[in-house]
């Protein structure tokens, strides 16, 4: 019975002109969309590449000097192009895509895409996700709206419950054949559009990748099934078509507009950032670190004579300049820790907040599962942030070591490094966070989204058993 | 085949029906007379297990409708006042839908034959049913009737609105339908039309049935007199009081 009815629907669907109108400018959104959003991401990707090789360039042709001045001069690392960010930017734009990699001090990403758009920003917007998230509601409510309200007026719903249809039969054939008709178009548009923007983005492992489109096919299925049955549902509660069409724009303008701005704006005002002249402050109070400490400094040549199991400083077998320099790498890791920390605190407090209004606004659910599996969310970024300061330590260390080892002889910092030790500095290859490894992160929202599935079916369920109680006993 | 034993139904401080009792066999048609609230169209959602009874029983074949509304539901055949269909679907696609969702797969030729003894032309079949009239649509309603094999025929005012040639098609249907043995109750305000086709004719008022004549005994005018003697009884009555 159920299949009969998913029959049915979608042979009218395919021949209702709405449904074609409608379905022909979604496919045409996502197409553009996809087009846009590779181009960008490619021109970034390019340069991006143009970029890392001129640092490349400029590092090793920096010429002959210290390895403290090098440490100075300093290297850049580059955020990779996240997997699918042709498909969802998520923050990709909004948080900095390159870290200053120099000594003492470990700065904040830098160099935000939306900051270099000017005018064009907006086109970033209206990538394939947004649209999937945001205007494909709309478009399934305005082919939805009259699925049972229309039944109802034109009195088939009465004659399908004289046949014996009882209510789950009927939303089970209606929702199987809304999504058999919208999967149809859908589903093909949203897997070419996850692989053209999987190419376009950074090299990732193929397994990876696989795992992401499928999660990202996943979470849109789901969602989109939900919305469906919510379109249904809410149809079946209305007296007719035009009241049905008015709840449900009503709904789509609520939920998936105006709650998703409501969130980020109270978790915004609730846990504020730090000012930004308030973040440097902090970060350069980090910074002088050991040279603030006077105890800490006094105590260095102590530490560095035992170390090496001397009794006078000039025995060391090391430069100790050099020495001292990295001594103070090492003393500001945990305070440029505490900096950061407080800030990913204040982002985790947001973080709740956003999580929380997903109960009300699941749409929050799937831009967080949507940006996770994308590869462009925060946790991402933080890994960008965690390996390049990685990577900034590894080089302080070697600079350092090659100074304190080769520079020994040296008095203070007379003693000077060539191309041949540049060289020896790898590029910063973050490679791409594993989506396997964050997965269970991104646990709540994935139940959520579940949760809202389930309960829009069983809504669906309920909606349609109400109406057709009404309908064949008036 | 169908019968109402002490069948009533409340709705609030409403007696809709009131103790009802009647049974209609293989190969008969049932017309329900009366005036609007007289309890026909709650007799007919009784049987099609619409309604639950405020007491006795609604009995398909033996089966009390509300008790198995599935297995009652299978051997009914309903034609409303409007026959709702799909406009975007042809004649013989609505009926296949129907008759699908009543578990019966049949052929093309086979639905259009059962559209063609409904009286709908081949050539309509196969046009979309939002540019059916009234009367073609109730030819398709009996033809779900008919390919469905359904022994008993619930038909709610079915020919209120239909041009006299299509209501003489659908009488002709009704006929065919009854010679072939099916159990037939009519709901209709139309006295003659009921004379025409009904083996026995059941007057209804206030929910109950308050006369069954045999239609082959009196003619059209006599039928209408003794209906408009029971109408014109609780209106002289309630004049008195």
């Amino acid at each position: 019975m159920i299949s009969a009815i998913a029959r049915k629907e979608l042979k009218i669907y395919w021949r209702s002109g709405v449904f074609l109108a409608v379905t022909a400018a979604l496919t045409v959104l996502i197409l553009m969309s996809v087009i846009l959003s590779v181009q960008r991401v490619s021109a970034f990707e390019r340069e991006r590449m143009s970029a890392v090789a001129a640092d490349r360039t400029v590092w090793n042709e920096q010429g002959v000097k210290n390895p403290h001045g090098a440490a100075h001069f300093a290297r850049y690392a580059f955020r990779p192009t996240p997997t699918l960010a042709a498909f969802d930017p998520g923050v990709a734009d909004y948080a900095g895509m390159a870290i200053w990699m120099e000594a003492h001090y470990q700065n904040p990403a830098v160099f935000r895409r939306a900051e270099e758009q000017g005018d064009t920003g907006w086109i970033a917007s209206l990538s394939p996700a947004w649209i999937l998230q945001t205007m494909t509601p709309l478009f399934i409510f305005l082919v939805l709206f009259g699925a049972i309200a229309g039944e109802r007026e034109s009195g088939t719903l009465r004659q399908n419950a004289a046949l014996g249809v009882g209510p789950r039969a009927f939303a089970g054939g209606k929702l199987g054949g809304a999504a058999l008709s919208l999967g149809i178009v859908v589903a093909p548009v949203l897997a070419g559009a996850l692989l053209v923007a999987a190419g376009a983005g950074g090299a990732v492992s193929l397994e990876d990748n696989a795992l992401r489109i499928t999660g990202l096919m996943l979470v849109y299925g789901a969602f989109l099934l939900a919305v469906g049955a919510i379109a249904i549902g809410v149809s079946a509660l209305c007296r007719d078509r035009r009241s049905a069409l008015i709840a449900l724009v009503s709904i789509w303008a609520v939920s998936f507009v105006f709650a998703p701005r409501l969130a980020g704006d109270m978790a915004a005002s609730a846990h504020p950032e730090p000012d930004a002249g308030a973040l440097t402050a902090a970060l350069q109070t980090a910074a002088r670190g050991l040279g603030a400490d006077a105890a800490a400094m006094a105590a260095l040549p102590a530490d560095a004579m035992a170390e090496y199991g001397v009794e006078r400083l000039e025995d060391l077998p090391i430069n100790f300049l050099g020495y001292r320099l990295q001594r103070a790498e090492e003393y500001a890791y945990d305070l440029f820790a505490r900096v950061y920390g407080q800030l990913g605190a204040v982002h985790d407090a947001q973080e709740r907040i956003l999580r929380a209004a997903s109960v009300i606004a699941p749409v929050m659910a799937v831009k967080r599962l949507s940006s996770g599996l994308a590869g462009v969310d925060r946790r991402h970024q933080q890994a960008f942030i965690d390996g390049a300061e990685a990577h900034r330590r590894g080089i302080m260390a070697q600079l350092n070591g090659d100074f304190m080892i080769n520079g020994a002889d040296a008095v203070g910092a007379a003693y000077t490094a060539d191309e041949k030790l540049w060289r020896q500095i790898e590029d910063f290859d973050h490679g791409s966070l594993s989506f396997r490894a964050v997965a269970g992160s991104y646990l709540s929202s994935a139940l959520v989204l579940l949760a809202y599935l389930l309960g829009s079916i069983v809504f669906v369920r309920w909606a349609v058993a109400r109406a057709q109680k009404r309908v064949i006993q008036s | 085949m169908l019968e109402a034993k002490n069948l009533s139904k409340s709705f609030g401080a409403v007696n809709a029906l009131n103790d009802l009792n009647l049974s209609v066999r293989e190969g008969e048609i049932l017309c329900l007379l009366g005036a609007n609230g007289a309890g026909k169209t709650t007799t007919i959602n009784l049987f099609l297990g619409f309604l639950e009874p405020s007491a006795g029983a609604a009995l398909i074949d033996g089966v009390a409708a509300h008790q198995d509304p599935a297995g009652t539901k299978a051997k009914l055949g309903y034609i409303p006042e409007q026959v709702a269909l799909y406009p975007q679907l042809s004649g013989l696609e609505n009926l296949d839908y129907f008759l699908r969702l009543a578990g019966v797969q049949a052929k093309k030729a086979e639905l259009l034959q059962s559209l063609q003894a409904a009286g709908l032309e081949r050539a309509a079949a196969g046009r979309k049913a939002g540019t059916y009239s009234k009367g073609m649509r109730q030819k398709v309603g009996i033809g779900v009737a008919l390919a469905k094999k359904a022994p008993v025929l619930l038909l709610d005012e079915p020919l209120s609105g239909l041009d006299p040639s299509a209501a003489n098609g659908l009488c002709e249907s009704l006929r065919q339908l009854r010679d072939n043995g099916r159990a037939i109750l009519m709901a209709t305000h139309d006295v003659f039309r009921a004379k025409e086709v009904g083996t026995r004719i059941g007057i209804m008022k206030g929910g109950r049935l308050v006369e069954q004549l045999a239609a082959d005994k009196l003619d059209a005018r006599e039928i209408e007199q003794v209906y408009l003697s029971h109408m014109h009884d609780g209106a002289d009555a309630a004049h008195a009081a």
